[in-house]
C-alpha cells in the first residue's frame, strides 16, 4: 500500500503542512489551500493518476496524485474500501455517498450518518460489518462499500 | 490625476476564473489592441475607453494567484505592477467565492495604489441567495467596492462611475491591516523602517514592499539595494526559524486567514455553497465509465464543427482565388504587362493572397468552438479526464485537444496552444503539433497511395501512415521533453475546476473576430513572402520554363539529389516538395506542372515506385511544417528560435524515418 492509495474518492483529510517549500506548496499557499484546510477527494479522473479535490472553502482543483501524497494531509474520513480501515475496527458512518435509491437500500440494512459499525474480515465480494449496538450482521457489495464514508481520528485509524 | 501619454493607465488584475476577460470586453468593446509582454510569448491585452474628460488606458493582466510568482504569466504581473505601477488597479472578484480571490486583492490594497474593486457575477450570486455586502468588504478593504455582473452588463456604469471618482480625486487609500504572527510583524516593521529611509518617494506602501521583499527572499524587483537584501535574507531566516514555515506560505496564511474572516463577515455564510448544477453535469461528464466516452463524442462534434464545416469553405474559397487568377490572367491591364511580372503577381501575390485567406473560414469556426469548449467551463473537464494519458509527454490535458484538433489543420491548433497553462506546455505542443497528419496532407496521401497501392491496399497505408503520426508524435514529445532550455521549466499542474457557464455570443464574436485580425496581422505577411520566395525559386531565371530542370528549384533539386537520392526521392519530387512548403496539398499539381504530361497517373506510376512512393509519404508527412504553420508558430512563440527548430525537427526526422524505411524496403527485397 503506497500514500496515494490513501486518496479513495469520498476520503476527507486536514491538510496539515503543505510539505517543503515546492512550486506546488506555494502554488496551493496562493490559492488560499493552507494548513488547517480541509480537503475532500471527489473523484478520481478515468484514466487514474488526477484527483479532483474540493477544498472546505468551495474550491475545486485537479491535482495529481504524486502532488497530493507530498502534502502532509491526515486522514479524518474514508470509504469502507479504504485501506486504513481493518478488520475489528469500530467507526461511525459520516455519509451515504449515493442516490436516493441507495440511501434508502442502506437505511433499509439500517445503515444512516451516525450509525456505528463494526468491520469484518473482506469476503471475496464485499464486505461484512456489523451494527455495533445490536451486533446485527450486515452484508455489503464492494461498490456499496466504496460508497460509504466514516469517520477516522486525524492519525488515520478508525476511532 | 492627470493622464499620461497613452492616458490613464488602469491595470485590470484577478486570480483565473472570474470573469476578467469578459469584464475587460464588456469595457473597452472592440477597441482593443494586442502585443506582447517584453521578452515572453504572453499576450498583452490592452483596450480604450474615456471616462469623461480622461482618456483610458485598460491593461489586461494575466490571470495571477498573487504577486510572488510561481507562473510565467504571474511573472508578467509582478513586473509590470512593481515596475510601471498604474495609476490605478482595478480588481475583480467572483461574488459567488469572495475567499479565492481576496488574498491577491488583499495584497493588491496593502500596495496603496488607488484601486476600485468589481464584485463580479453578482447575479449569479444573488440567484444562490449569496449576495456579499459590499459595504462591509469596501470598508475593510479601504477601497470602494461595486457589485456588477459583466456578461449582463449590471452594475457598469455605477464601475465606470467609481473609477471616474477615483480618477478625479485621487485620495490615497486606506492600506488594510492583516494580522501576521508577531515575529513576522517585527521583520515587516523592521524593513519599512529601512524602506522609508531610502526610498520615501515610492508610490508603494513601505510595509507592502517589506512583505514582498521578505515573501520573495530579497529576489523581489526591482532589485533592492545590496543592504536591504541583506537585512530581508536575515529577518526572513528568523522569522522561517522562529515559526518553522517557509515565508511564501506563511505570508499567504496571514492574508488568507484575514480572507477568510472577511468573506465570513461579508456573505454571512462559510463556506460558500457548491453549485449544484455543476455537481449534477460532473457527475455524468466525468463518470468513471461515460467520461471518457462522452469526451471522445465531444471531440467528433468538436472536430466535425470545425473541419466538417471549415475544409469545404476552404477548398472553396481556394477555387475562388484559382478562379479569380485565371479571370485576371484575361484581363488587358495585366496581358499588357510583360510574362514575369503578370507571373509574379498572380502565382506570387495573388496565390499568396489566396493561401492566407482560405485559412479564414478555419480559423473563424476553430475559436468559435474553441471558446464554446472553454467558456463553458468543459475544457477544464476534458483536461482532468486526458491528463494521465497526457502527463507521460509531459504536457497537461489540455494539450490533447490542441494536438488533436492539429489532424485537421495544423494552422489554427498552433494558434490554439494559448489556451495551455505554461508556456513549456505551450511550446511543446506547438512543435509536436505539425507531425500531426492534417487534412492537406491526407489528400495527397489518398491521391498517391490510390495510385501506387491500388484500391484494396490504399485504405492500409493511410492507416499506417496514420499510426506513423502518432508515433513520431510520441517519440518526439518523449525526446524534447526534457530539453528546458528551450521549452522553459514545467509548472506544477494544479488547475481550478469552475462552476460551468452558459458562453455568450457576445464574448465568441469578439474572440473570434480578434482571432483572426490576430492571424492577418501576424501570420499573413509571413505566408505570402513564404509564397513569393518559392515563385522566385521555380520561375527563375527568366526564360526557363516554371519548375523545370534548369530553373533554380530545379538546379536546387539536382544539386540536393546526393542527399534525397538515399531515400529514393528524385529531383522532380523534391522540387515538388518545395512546392508543398506553400501549402502541402499543393504538392499533387506541382508534381503535374513538373512532370509536363497530360495524364498525371501514368506519370507518378512510370516515375515513381510503390516504396519510393511510401518513402515519398513518409517524408511528405514528417518534413517542414507548411508556411502558414510556422508563421503560426512564430506568432505565438514569439521566437525565431522555436520557429526555426520546427522546421529543423521536420526535416531531419522526415529524412531518417524515410531513409530507414526505403533502406529497409530495399533489403527486404521490395521496391
Amino acid at each position: 500500500m503506497t500514500e496515494s492509495d490513501l486518496f479513495l474518492p469520498g476520503s476527507i483529510c486536514i491538510l496539515h503542512s503543505l510539505g517543503d517549500d515546492r512550486q506546488v506548496a506555494r502554488r496551493l499557499a496562493q490559492m488560499g489551500i493552507l494548513p488547517g484546510s480541509r480537503l475532500r477527494i471527489v473523484r478520481a479522473a478515468p484514466l487514474g493518476g488526477t484527483l479532483e479535490v474540493a477544498s472546505d472553502q468551495g474550491e475545486l482543483f485537479a491535482l495529481r496524485r504524486e502532488e497530493m501524497a507530498g502534502l502532509d494531509c491526515r486522514l479524518v474520513a474514508a470509504p469502507l474500501t479504504s485501506p486504513a480501515i481493518r478488520p475489528g475496527q469500530t467507526c461511525t458512518v459520516l455519509s451515504l455517498e449515493g442516490g436516493r435509491a441507495f440511501r434508502q437500500r442502506m437505511t433499509e440494512k439500517s445503515l444512516r450518518p451516525g450509525s456505528r459499525i463494526r468491520i469484518g474480515e473482506p469476503g471475496t465480494h464485499g464486505l461484512l460489518v456489523s451494527d455495533a449496538a445490536t451486533g446485527a450482521t450486515i452484508a455489503l457489495g464492494r461498490g456499496e462499500a466504496a460508497r460509504i464514508i466514516v469517520g477516522l481520528t486525524p492519525g488515520g485509524t478508525p476511532e | 490625476m492627470t493622464p499620461g501619454r497613452d492616458g490613464i493607465v488602469i491595470a485590470l488584475g484577478a486570480i483565473p476564473n472570474t470573469g476578467k476577460t469578459t469584464l475587460f470586453n464588456r469595457l473597452t468593446g472592440s477597441s482593443q489592441s494586442t502585443g506582447n509582454w517584453p521578452g515572453v510569448s504572453i499576450e498583452r491585452k490592452s483596450g480604450h475607453f474615456t471616462l469623461g474628460e480622461y482618456p483610458i488606458e485598460l491593461v489586461d493582466l494575466p490571470g495571477a494567484y498573487s504577486l510572488s510568482p510561481v507562473t510565467e504569466e504571474e511573472r508578467v504581473v509582478r513586473d509590470f505592477f512593481l515596475r510601471t505601477p498604474p495609476d490605478l488597479v482595478l480588481n475583480v472578484l467572483d461574488a459567488r467565492n469572495l475567499y479565492r480571490g481576496l488574498g491577491l486583492t488583499l495584497q493588491l490594497a496593502m500596495s496603496g495604489l488607488p484601486m476600485v474593486v468589481a464584485v463580479n457575477m453578482i447575479d449569479e450570486a444573488r440567484r444562490q441567495g449569496a449576495e456579499p455586502d459590499l459595504e462591509i468588504l469596501s470598508s475593510h478593504l479601504g477601497v470602494p467596492a461595486v457589485a456588477v455582473s459583466a456578461r449582463t452588463g449590471e452594475g457598469i456604469p455605477e464601475l465606470k462611475q467609481a473609477l471616474y471618482r477615483l480618477i478625479r480625486n485621487p485620495v490615497q487609500a486606506r492600506p488594510p491591516h492583516i494580522a501576521c504572527p508577531a515575529v513576522l510583524e517585527e521583520a515587516v516593521k523592521a524593513l519599512s523602517r529601512e524602506i522609508e529611509r531610502t526610498a520615501p518617494d515610492s508610490r508603494f506602501q513601505p510595509n507592502f514592499l517589506a512583505m514582498r521583499l521578505l515573501e520573495e527572499k530579497g529576489a523581489s524587483v526591482p532589485p533592492p539595494a545590496p543592504a536591504l537584501r541583506q537585512a530581508a535574507r536575515s529577518w526572513g531566516e528568523r522569522v522561517e526559524q522562529a515559526t518553522g514555515q517557509p515565508l511564501p506560505i506563511l505570508c499567504a496564511g496571514c492574508r488568507f486567514n484575514a480572507a477568510r474572516g472577511l468573506a465570513l463577515e461579508a456573505t454571512r455564510r462559510s463556506p460558500p455553497l457548491p453549485d449544484r448544477l455543476s455537481e449534477r453535469l460532473d457527475r455524468i461528464l466525468l463518470h468513471r465509465w461515460l467520461g471518457l466516452p462522452l469526451f471522445l463524442l465531444v471531440m467528433l462534434l468538436l472536430f466535425q464543427g470545425i473541419y466538417g464545416l471549415g475544409t469545404p469553405l476552404q477548398a472553396w474559397l481556394g477555387h475562388w482565388f484559382d478562379d479569380g487568377g485565371a479571370w485576371l490572367r484575361l484581363q488587358p491591364a495585366l496581358t499588357a504587362l510583360p510574362g514575369w511580372a503578370r507571373s509574379f503577381l498572380l502565382d506570387g501575390i495573388w496565390q499568396g493572397v489566396g493561401v492566407v485567406a482560405s485559412f479564414f473560414p478555419v480559423i473563424a469556426l476553430f475559436f468559435v468552438f474553441m471558446s464554446l469548449i472553454e467558456d463553458s467551463g468543459y475544457m477544464a473537464r476534458a483536461a482532468f479526464l486526458m491528463d494521465r494519458l497526457m502527463h507521460r509527454l509531459g504536457l497537461d490535458g489540455k494539450a490533447f485537444i490542441s494536438l488533436l484538433l492539429g489532424y485537421g489543420c495544423n494552422v489554427p491548433a498552433v494558434m490554439g496552444t494559448r489556451i495551455l497553462s505554461s508556456r513549456h506546455s505551450r511550446v511543446l505542443t506547438m512543435l509536436l503539433i505539425p507531425f500531426s497528419l492534417c487534412s492537406a496532407r491526407l489528400q495527397v496521401f489518398v491521391f498517391l497511395s490510390g495510385i501506387l497501392f491500388g484500391a484494396a491496399l490504399a485504405p492500409w497505408i493511410l492507416f499506417g501512415l496514420y499510426l506513423g503520426s502518432f508515433a513520431a508524435i510520441l517519440v518526439m514529445g518523449l525526446l524534447l521533453r526534457p530539453w528546458q532550455q528551450v521549452l522553459g521549466e514545467p509548472e506544477p499542474f494544479i488547475m481550478e475546476i469552475p462552476p460551468y457557464r452558459l458562453p455568450t455570443l457576445r464574448s465568441i464574436a469578439l474572440r473570434t473576430g480578434q482571432e483572426l485580425k490576430d492571424f492577418l496581422y501576424r501570420a499573413a505577411t509571413l505566408i505570402v513572402a513564404g509564397v513569393i520566395l518559392v515563385w522566385i525559386l521555380t520561375h527563375f531565371p527568366t526564360g526557363v520554363a516554371p519548375a523545370s530542370a534548369e530553373s533554380w528549384a530545379g538546379r536546387l533539386g539536382q544539386t540536393l539529389a546526393p542527399l534525397f537520392h538515399p531515400i529514393g526521392i528524385q529531383w522532380q519530387e523534391t522540387v515538388a516538395l518545395l512546392f508543398g512548403f506553400i501549402a502541402k496539398e499543393i504538392v499533387i499539381g506541382a508534381l503535374a506542372v513538373i512532370y509536363g504530361g497530360a495524364d498525371l497517373q501514368r506519370q507518378i506510376a512510370t516515375h515513381i515506385t510503390p516504396l519510393q512512393g511510401l518513402g515519398f509519404m513518409v517524408f511528405t508527412l514528417l518534413y517542414t511544417p507548411c508556411i502558414a504553420t510556422l508563421a503560426a508558430i512564430r506568432a505565438e512563440s514569439r521566437s525565431w528560435r522555436i520557429t526555426g527548430l520546427g522546421l529543423l525537427l521536420g526535416l531531419v526526422s522526415a529524412w531518417l524515418a524515410s531513409l530507414l524505411l526505403y533502406r529497409a524496403g530495399l533489403l527486404l527485397g521490395f521496391s
